[in-house]
């Protein structure tokens, strides 16, 4: 026990060696000592308050406030269960029961017996388009069905490996032949690709084939990863979608001949084994090459303009000489120095680009205020702290385009006249930080950041800070917080972090898409930006397309496009044909559209007159099988459990709101909820300190004017979507054939097993899993 | 999240300025450019509530009570954060200000968890302070224990013997094992008093040379003269029975109350000064023109009424009784109060003794010329039913033993008895009922604690770590407050916020002691914090103002 406590203090000593012993990096140190045990020990916590300038109270503070830290042992893995909006509405909450009966945990807890696995619910994963997610320590599995589950546990324990920890590159690859791009976001990661990679790796050095493997990010199309692209030179670069680790050989030899005869003659061999080893009709070779003139792809890439993410699932997120080959850093190479810092300003404002963090403040005119400041002392600080369930646009912003991000930052401080910048990320987006870390090394090492860059008399430095989960800490007065390590609190405003910001100097703070824009416009003219998008709103805005959607994933579209545009050109419509109900934009902030209302556009004005609001780019698609009350009430649970608590209105009125929406989702709803609901909203929208509080009623109030009847009708004890669990039951109708397979899957036993003959529901047993619907082949199973 | 909160134009681009000029309340005035909306206000005399606001600390924003009305913008701003600006147009109240107030609130009181005053002193007609009488009596300070309950009672004795003590329905002992014997408690403390050789009289204010008729010497009438000769007026007490007592002497039995025992409690309110003028029968040989004429004011304690004595008398009845008004007990008739049975019928002794006291409050108000509206009724905070894990909490500072009855029951309770029994008291009743800032405004905006509720309340818990401190978090409001006081004091460990949301609440650092957590800003953090959640252990330190006249 003592030389447990003496190897505890060892390694605080050792931890803050390395973060420092400032107040501003206890969340370092409190990441670091959490990866090493697991959870805070308080003899470490103790530790640090001994060898830093963190206090007792600091330290209790923090350690407390972000939800990513843990005060007590948990089990040996940690499975997290995704509960964004697009999980959400594909069953994430079913997901969890799953698991946790799987594990045999009991109520209230969340470890199993064994101490081997606890099972957690996070806030998103950002990985919308897989949905539902789970994620096993660093290992994510998508597309995941309470019938999986246990399938998912022992491949976990089969494993163990994997994850997102970044591919070796081959020796001498021979460019002549081409190169297989593979897109490595974390996405495609969880869809496989990273065992695609490995596989492709493998087969190559097996054929002898000497392509070049080229991991790229983000290709935009998350609904069809894993993706793997062959480019041969002279010929049309062939798309493969969803592909598997076995179907990467034979994807080799269509497009290449093995290098030697052994090897000709090996696969020959290996081939014809295969082909009767494989039931052709069934889990043979079924993935089709789509060339970039199909149709779909045609579709979904034509009506979009990529900007913030130009060169999209071309070009590997850590290639600097790629990113520069392609004109990136070239404004700053030629410009800086020549181009006066208000001039710099000047090509922004007249851009008209407004912040896409979410309430779209003018970047022009924000960046005047920093500059005009005649404080020595200023920053820059990118906020990647991309909390809203539902979207991932920052993640992949991060993972694909570093380098974009970092030329943008850059520009942007030159001209604000900051020496100092900051990345804040998501804790939960790791290979995000691992990237942005990379690339920021890179810069470094060539001039691009530090002392005197590229020799041009402006130095800058950068940081990178991971968050801890907490969603408040994406508004900016929080972010600052954070930053200066206390509790994620935002405050008044003004002063605005203009004027006053980190550490009480101005500071110029936007989010990350804002600045992956500025390199595009510095090169292209401030006029070629204004031109896109409507009078208001100008350039593009990147938008995570996710949910009931035929074609989901990150997509970049002009300002003023409509969501019927979005919905129907790119996103190929409804998935399964169901009809189109509504879509929720902006997140727990924003609202819910219906379908009467798609011919709404993209445009920060024209968004918040329909109650929703441009915030964060997250675009979920919805569609009749989805409940509006439900919907509300997973925002208002979120929000209600993302608040920091501080002001009294946000703290206490979601509080309300959630606990009657909750009464109405358990069918206990009372004829005067709605306008003590509709109240508390308004109140809540008013009285709260900041954004958070302010925009939490939106997707309360937004359903409520747009879908009336469906409250209605739960008062009445109805869920018309039959989404809520109280609200329904399951049944099995006449046209059941007595296959048993619903009475095997059942987890509840809730089914007796009936060879032949039609099976029945136990209603007193039935936990409302949705098993038996999922796993019947006939259609039998009918909810009520 | 991503930052949604559009910015204020009109603010940034602004740079640093030395004055600026804006007007608060129609008053126009110039103050130095960095000072917040409330400073400037304290400038003109203008008082703006506040409660997370404290002079000489950062502005954290919490409560949102101190929203002021701005007129240019159409907005509430925070007083105490929003920094002044030129040309702003602040209206410190008005009915959107008062809505926006009494909202917060609304929901800081719908989370509160504690009572003002104890379910006891509530379920008391009377209203007497029961837990403080608890407290004299386990300090053995019986002589204050008498004025305690006879602030409020009468003839204590007498109902010591004959109370259905409703009060102890209400006690929260009675829901983990049985109530506080506060009845039995009472009349020791009343027996004792009357034992002695000058048996306890409370101090009558100067004499206002006004002269009160009370008809009817029953339980309503004896109380009405008892506290309207204690506010200076004199009091003629009429009764058709040849002994005052009315019912209590007339329609309960001698094994019950001994008359002796009500004898000498009537005793001392003829002490007091009163003349009982018996044998005389309203509207018989006491005629209305006589009451008129002679006295400044009457008080009706006729008990049930029977006859038709009050036709054209002006005084209106209804099919219960008397019609009165229920909180000021004015009949229609100007000058005439009634209480007791004779406005409802009631088999219990202390609500006409209740209404007796009420009576004179609004005599009182009456002859003094003031608008009569009976007794101010405060703002009670309620806890509610407690839960079944909640009683550890409170036994904290209560004895774990369960209900004592008297050896001797017709005796009542001994020395020995008292001592022990009084120390089962839970002592639920707020330390701060006089300087909860909460309570105050809730008094103030008309707060509603049951506008908003929860389903399932938070736990009532009770840290009693601090030899000085005692810590109520579910009365806490999150001003945050004494996180800073502790901080700014240099505290090793001081106090934090944990947790977030709805969860969050204050504690010691690294989860050490109260008493660790709070070694040097103690009375800082009692004096400092707004609400009940702090206080002293000794509730008579400092820290708490006086009872109010």
């Amino acid at each position: 026990m003592i030389q447990e406590t003496d190897s505890i203090l060892a390694f605080v000593d050792k931890v803050v060696e390395g973060t420092g012993t400032k107040a501003g990096d206890i969340i370092p140190i409190l990441h670091a000592i959490q990866k090493k045990y697991n959870y805070l020990p308080d003899e470490a916590l103790r530790r640090v308050c001994e060898i830093t300038e963190i206090t007792p109270a600091s330290i209790t503070g923090v350690s407390t406030f972000y939800s990513q830290f843990r005060h007590t042992p948990i089990g040996k893995h940690l499975i997290r269960v995704c509960t964004g909006t697009a999980c959400h509405v594909k069953g994430s909450g079913l997901v969890y029961d799953a698991f946790c009966r799987e594990l045999h945990i009991r109520e209230g807890q969340d470890t199993d017996p064994e101490f081997l696995f606890t099972v957690q619910k996070i806030a998103c994963l950002g990985c919308c388009t897989i949905a539902p997610v789970v994620q096993i320590d660093d290992v994510t599995y998508g597309h995941v069905k309470t019938d999986g589950v246990s399938h998912i546990l022992q491949d976990f324990l089969r494993h163990k490996t994997g994850g997102a920890e970044e591919p070796r590159d081959r020796k001498i690859p021979n460019e002549k032949i081409g190169e297989i791009k593979i897109g490595l976001g974390s996405c495609c990661v969880a869809s496989g690709s990273h065992k695609v990679q490995q596989a492709l790796e493998r087969s190559l050095v097996e054929t002898g084939i000497n392509a070049q493997v080229k991991r790229v990010g983000c290709v935009g199309m998350c609904h069809r990863t894993p993706l793997l692209e062959v480019n041969i030179p002279d010929r049309e670069p062939v798309l493969y979608d969803s592909v598997r680790p076995e179907d990467v050989r034979r994807i080799l030899l269509r497009h290449y001949k093995p290098h030697t005869l052994a090897q000709r003659i090996k696969n020959a061999a290996y081939h014809f084994i295969e082909n009767i080893m494989e039931d052709p009709n069934s889990n043979g070779f079924t993935r089709h090459p789509l060339h970039m003139r199909d149709p779909n792809i045609q579709a979904f890439l034509g009506r979009q303009k990529h900007i913030a993410t130009e060169h999209s699932g071309q070009i590997d997120p850590l290639d600097l000489e790629e990113y520069r080959s392609r004109g990136g850093f070239g404004v700053l190479a030629n410009g800086l120095g020549e181009m006066s810092p208000e001039e710099v300003i000047d090509q922004v404002k007249a851009s008209g680009l407004r912040g896409r963090g979410g309430a779209g403040y003018p970047s022009g005119q924000k960046w005047e205020v920093v500059h005009r400041s005649r404080d020595d002392t200023k920053y820059i600080i990118c906020n990647g702290d991309e909390g809203d369930p539902g979207a991932f646009m920052d993640r992949m912003i991060l993972e694909s385009y570093p380098f974009r991000v970092i030329e943008g930052m850059i520009l942007a401080a030159y001209a604000v006249g900051a020496h100092e910048g900051y990345f804040y990320i998501r804790a939960e987006y790791p290979l995000a930080v691992q990237r942005v870390k990379d690339a920021l090394k890179q810069c470094k090492e060539c001039g691009l950041l530090g002392e005197n860059i590229l020799g041009k008399g402006y130095s800058l430095d950068m940081h990178i800070l991971e968050g801890a989960g907490a969603f408040v800490c994406g508004e900016e007065t929080a972010l600052i917080a954070s930053l200066e390590g206390q509790r994620g609190n935002p405050r008044y405003r003004p002063p605005f972090p203009a004027e006053s910001g980190l550490w009480g100097h101005p500071t110029l703070i936007s989010n990350c898409e804002t600045f992956a824009t500025v390199p595009w416009i510095m090169r292209n003219g401030a006029e070629a930006f204004a031109q896109l998008g409507t009078d208001h709103s100008k350039g593009t805005k990147v938008f995570s397309l996710a949910g009931k959607i035929a074609r989901g994933g990150l997509i970049e579209v002009p300002m003023g496009i409509t969501i019927q545009e979005i919905v129907y050109d790119i996103g190929g419509g409804i998935e399964n044909d169901r009809p189109f109900k509504a879509v929720q934009i902006g997140g727990p902030s924003g609202g819910c559209i219906p379908a009467e209302l798609a011919h709404t556009r993209v445009d920060y004005e024209d968004l918040t007159k329909v109650g929703a609001m441009m915030g964060s780019g997250g675009l979920l698609v919805m569609d009749d099988s989805d409940c509006m009350v439900d919907i509300a009430r997973y925002f208002l649970s979120f929000t209600q459990n993302q608040s920091c608590g501080k002001c009294t209105f946000c703290r206490i009125g979601t509080r309300h709101m959630l606990r009657i929406l909750e009464g109405l989702c358990a069918g206990k709803g009372k004829q005067d909820d709605l306008d003590k609901l509709e109240e508390i909203a308004h109140k809540t929208k008013r009285g709260s300190l900041c954004g958070l509080g302010k925009t939490a009623p939106n997707p309360v109030l937004t359903t409520l004017a747009y879908f009336r009847e469906e409250y209605e009708a739960h008062i009445k004890g109805l869920c018309p979507a039959k989404r809520c669990k109280e609200l329904i039951t399951y049944t099995i109708d006449e046209t059941c054939i007595g296959c048993t397979v619903c009475a095997q899957k059942c987890p509840a036993s809730a089914i007796p097993i009936a060879p032949y003959r039609r099976h029945m529901i136990d209603q007193t047993k039935c936990v409302k899993c949705g098993t038996c619907k999922q796993v019947c082949p006939t259609e039998s199973v009918k909810v009520r | 999240m991503r930052d949604m909160q559009a910015g204020l134009p009109h603010r940034i681009g602004e740079g640093p300025m030395k004055t600026v000029k804006l007007t608060i309340d129609d008053q126009d005035l110039t103050v130095p450019a960095d000072f917040s909306i409330l400073d400037a206000a304290k400038k003109l005399g203008i008082d703006i509530p506040t409660l997370c606001y404290l002079n000489g600390f950062d502005r954290f924003t919490s409560c949102m009570i101190c929203v002021v009305y701005e007129e240019n913008s159409d907005r509430l701003m925070p007083a105490c954060s929003a920094i002044v600006a030129e040309g702003l147009r602040i209206t410190t109240e008005n009915d959107l200000v008062r809505e926006a107030r009494k909202d917060a609130l609304d929901f800081l009181l719908s989370e509160h968890v504690g009572d003002c005053e104890a379910p006891c002193q509530r379920a008391c007609p009377a209203h007497m302070n029961i837990p403080l009488m608890i407290r004299q009596i386990e300090g053995r300070r019986l002589e204050d224990a008498i004025q305690t309950v006879k602030e409020d009672i009468a003839l204590p004795a007498v109902l010591g013997r004959i109370c259905p003590a409703p009060c102890e329905k209400g006690c929260h002992r009675g829901s983990s094992d049985d109530p506080v014997s506060i009845c039995l408690l009472k009349r020791y403390v009343a027996d004792v008093d009357l034992a002695r050789e000058s048996p306890y009289l409370p101090g009558v204010a100067p004499n206002s040379s006004k002269k009160v008729a009370i008809i009817g010497a029953g339980p309503a009438g004896l109380s009405a003269a008892y506290y309207i000769l204690r506010f200076g007026h004199a009091c003629d007490v009429y009764d058709k029975n040849p002994l005052p007592g009315g019912m209590l002497r007339y329609g309960v039995s001698d094994e019950a109350l001994p008359k002796i025992i009500l004898d000498r409690e009537i005793e001392r309110i003829s002490q007091l000064g009163a003349t009982f003028l018996m044998g005389h029968s309203l509207g018989e040989d006491l005629g209305w023109k006589e009451l008129n004429s002679v006295y400044d004011a009457v008080v009706l304690a006729v008990g049930k009424i029977k006859s038709d004595v009050f036709n054209d008398t002006g005084i209106e009845l209804s099919p219960q009784g008397i019609k009165i008004d229920r909180k000021s007990h004015l009949t229609s008739l100007p000058g005439y109060f009634a209480g007791g049975n004779s406005v409802s019928e009631s088999q219990l002794a202390i609500r006409a003794l209740a209404h007796g006291k009420n009576m004179a409050f609004s005599v009182n108000q009456f002859l003094n010329g003031e608008s009569v509206t009976g007794p101010s009724s405060r703002f009670q905070s309620i806890l509610g039913k407690t839960q079944e894990d909640e009683a550890g909490e409170f036994m904290k500072e209560a004895e774990n033993r369960g209900r004592i009855s008297p050896v001797e029951s017709a005796q009542g309770f001994t020395e020995a008895e008292v001592v022990k029994e009084s120390g089962r008291c839970f002592g639920c009743d707020c330390r701060k009922p006089y300087a909860c800032k909460l309570r105050q405004y809730a008094e103030k905006y008309q707060a509603s604690q049951r506008r908003f509720t929860f389903a399932d309340r938070k736990k009532f818990q009770k840290n009693v770590q601090h030899g000085m401190v005692v810590y109520e978090p579910g009365k806490c409001i999150k001003c945050g407050l004494c996180v800073q006081i502790t901080k700014k004091a240099g505290e090793k460990f001081g106090l934090a916020f944990v947790e977030r949301g709805f969860d969050v609440r204050v504690q010691t650092s690294l989860g050490v002691p109260l008493s660790q957590g709070l070694e040097k800003s103690a009375a800082q953090c009692v004096s400092s914090c707004p609400t009940g959640a702090l206080s002293w252990k000794d509730r008579d330190k400092k820290g708490e103002a006086p009872r109010e006249g």
